[in-house]
C-alpha cells in the first residue's frame, strides 16, 4: 500500500512539477535571425559574446562582427569601426584581424587584411581592408577583429559602437547603410 | 343431420382419446426417484397421466444452442405425442454451476411441437425441491396449483434480509478500486474486468511516465543546445544548434502535451473505474437462498 501511495504522489508531483512549456528565447548576437526578433536589421554591427563576467585578474575577450543577411552575397572591400569604451575600467590588451572574406583569418589565397587600428581615450578605431580582386563577396557574418581588454576597476561597462562614424564599403568603393548595432556587457567583480 | 353428429360422438368414446392429459416425464438426474415422483403426482393430480420416459438422449443437447430454443425440439416432441399418445412432455434436469445446482424443466405441447414454459431454480439447499417442483410445473400448466406448494417454495428463501451480514459491499468495491483500479472488481469477482480496467490504467501510467522521461531529456537537450547556441560564434555551429533547440523544444511541448493528456484520461477513467466497481459491486441477489435448517431434514 505503501509503494501505490507513493506512486500516486509521485504521479502527482509529475504532473504539477513538470507541465511548464519553455520559452524559446534564442539570443546569439552573431546570429541574424535572433537580432531581427529584436528589432536589428542586417547589416548590423554586433559584439560577441554580448555579455560576460570576469574578474581582476581575467583577460576580457570580445570579438567585433558584421552581420549581413543570410541571403546576402554582399561585396565588401573594407571597415571602419569605432568602438567605445570605459577606459577607467578597461584597458586595451591586444587585437588581432578577424576573419574578413570567405575562409578563415584570411581569405583563400591566405591573403592577410590589411588591419590597423589606434586607441585615444576609451576609443578604439579599427580599420580593416578585404585586399582581394577575385573574391570579392563576403559570409553573411563577417568577423572584423578580436580584442582582449585587460580589466583596471571592478563594476559593470558597456562597450558600443559609433555608428556616426561607422562605415562599411562594398567593393566599388561605395558605403553600405549600417542598419544596427549591439553592444556588449561586461562585468568585472 | 342428427344421426351423424350422434354417430360421431359415439365413435368419439369408443375410439376417441382418453379425457385425461398425459404427461410424459423424462429425468436426466437420479432414476431412483422416478416411481416416487410418479406416485406423489398421480396422487395430487388424479385427473392426469402421467408417463415415465428412460431415453434422455434427444434432449441432451442445449436448447440455448438452437437458433430458435422454443421450436428447436418440435419434430422429436410431435412424433413423441404420435408414437405415444401423450399431450405433454416434461423433461427435467440437474445443472451444477460452481457449488450451486440448478433444476431446469421445459415443458412441450405434443400437438404443436413447441415449448410452452421453461423454468431455472436454485435447488442447492431445496429439500425434496424437483418433487416439489414437478408439482407446481403440473399444476402452472394445467392451472391446478396449491398454495402449499408455493409456499413451500418460499420456504427456501432468506425469511429475514435485514439480518443479512454483507461481506463484501459495492462500497467497498469502490474505494478499492480508487485506491487500485481492477481490485474493485476482483473483489467482486469479475477479473475480466478487473484485468481490462487494470491494464488501461498500467498502460497510461507508462505513457505518462515514458512521456516524464521523454519530456525531461528533451528540457535537457533544449537547455544545453541553448546555452551551445549562445555560446557559439561559428555560424556554422549556432545554426546547427539552433535547428537543434528547435527540434528539443518542439519534442519537451509534444511529450508534455502526452503527459498532460494521458493524465486526465487516466484520472478520468481512474474515477470511473471506482464507479464501475461500484456498479458491478456484490449485493445480495433478489432472493436469497439460506441454508437449510437441520431439524428441519429430520
Amino acid at each position: 500500500m505503501a509503494n501505490i501511495n507513493f506512486l500516486i504522489v509521485f504521479l502527482i508531483y509529475i504532473l504539477f512539477s513538470s507541465c511548464e512549456v519553455y520559452d524559446k528565447e534564442l539570443d546569439n548576437p552573431n546570429d541574424n535571425i535572433a537580432n531581427e526578433e529584436l528589432g536589428v536589421y542586417p547589416p548590423s554591427l554586433v559584439f560577441f559574446p554580448k555579455q560576460q563576467t570576469k574578474t581582476m585578474s581575467d583577460s576580457v575577450r570580445i570579438g567585433a562582427y558584421i552581420v549581413f543577411s543570410d541571403s546576402s552575397n554582399q561585396s565588401f572591400s573594407a571597415t571602419h569601426l569605432k568602438i567605445e569604451f570605459d577606459n577607467s575600467m578597461l584597458q586595451i590588451d591586444s587585437l588581432a584581424p578577424g576573419w574578413i572574406g570567405p575562409g578563415s583569418m584570411t581569405d583563400s589565397n591566405n591573403t592577410t587584411p590589411l588591419f590597423t587600428h589606434s586607441v585615444n581615450q576609451g576609443i578604439l578605431d579599427i580599420y580593416a581592408y578585404y585586399l582581394s580582386i577575385t573574391e570579392t563577396s563576403i559570409d553573411s557574418l563577417t568577423h572584423i577583429a578580436e580584442i582582449w581588454f585587460k580589466p583596471l576597476a571592478t563594476g559593470e561597462s558597456t562597450i558600443q559602437y559609433d555608428t556616426s562614424q561607422c562605415e562599411i564599403i562594398n567593393n566599388d568603393e561605395v558605403i553600405i547603410d549600417i542598419k544596427g548595432t549591439r553592444s556588449a556587457s561586461i562585468l568585472i567583480q | 343431420m342428427k344421426l351423424f353428429i350422434l354417430i360421431f360422438f359415439l365413435l368419439d368414446i369408443v375410439y376417441g382419446d382418453s379425457n385425461f392429459p398425459s404427461i410424459l416425464i423424462f429425468n436426466e438426474f437420479d432414476s431412483k426417484v422416478i416411481d416416487q415422483e410418479k406416485l406423489e403426482l398421480s396422487n395430487f393430480f388424479p385427473t392426469k397421466d402421467f408417463i415415465i420416459g428412460d431415453d434422455v438422449k434427444p434432449f441432451s443437447s442445449s436448447v440455448d444452442s438452437m437458433s430458435n430454443p422454443a421450436s428447436g425440439r418440435m419434430s422429436i416432441i410431435r412424433k413423441l405425442g404420435k408414437d405415444l399418445d401423450i399431450d405433454y412432455v416434461l423433461f427435467h434436469k440437474i445443472n451444477k454451476d460452481s457449488n450451486r445446482f440448478y433444476l431446469e424443466g421445459q415443458m412441450f405441447r405434443t400437438e404443436s411441437g413447441g415449448m410452452i414454459h421453461r423454468r431455472i431454480v436454485d435447488i442447492t439447499n431445496y429439500y425434496k425441491g424437483h418433487i416439489n417442483e414437478l408439482k407446481l410445473w403440473v399444476g402452472d400448466v394445467f392451472n391446478e396449483i396449491d398454495k402449499e406448494w408455493v409456499e413451500y417454495r418460499k420456504m427456501v428463501l432468506f425469511q429475514n434480509p435485514e439480518d443479512i451480514i454483507q461481506e463484501k459491499t459495492p462500497e467497498g468495491a469502490m474505494v478499492r478500486s480508487l485506491m487500485v483500479p481492477g481490485w474493485g472488481q476482483f473483489y467482486s469477482d469479475k477479473p475480466t474486468s478487473g484485468k481490462v480496467w487494470a491494464g488501461i490504467e498500467a498502460s497510461l501510467i507508462t505513457t505518462i511516465l515514458v512521456s516524464y522521461i521523454g519530456y525531461n531529456n528533451s528540457v535537457k537537450g533544449f537547455k544545453s543546445n541553448t546555452s551551445l547556441y549562445e555560446g557559439s560564434s561559428e555560424q556554422i555551429e549556432f545554426t546547427e544548434y539552433r535547428n537543434q533547440v528547435d527540434i528539443e523544444w518542439k519534442k519537451h511541448k509534444d511529450y508534455n502535451s502526452a503527459m498532460i493528456y494521458s493524465a486526465i484520461t487516466a484520472g478520468t477513467l481512474w474515477a470511473l473505474n471506482g464507479v464501475h466497481a461500484y456498479i458491478v459491486g456484490p449485493r445480495p441477489k433478489k432472493d436469497i437462498i439460506q441454508k437449510w435448517d437441520k431439524i428441519f431434514l429430520k
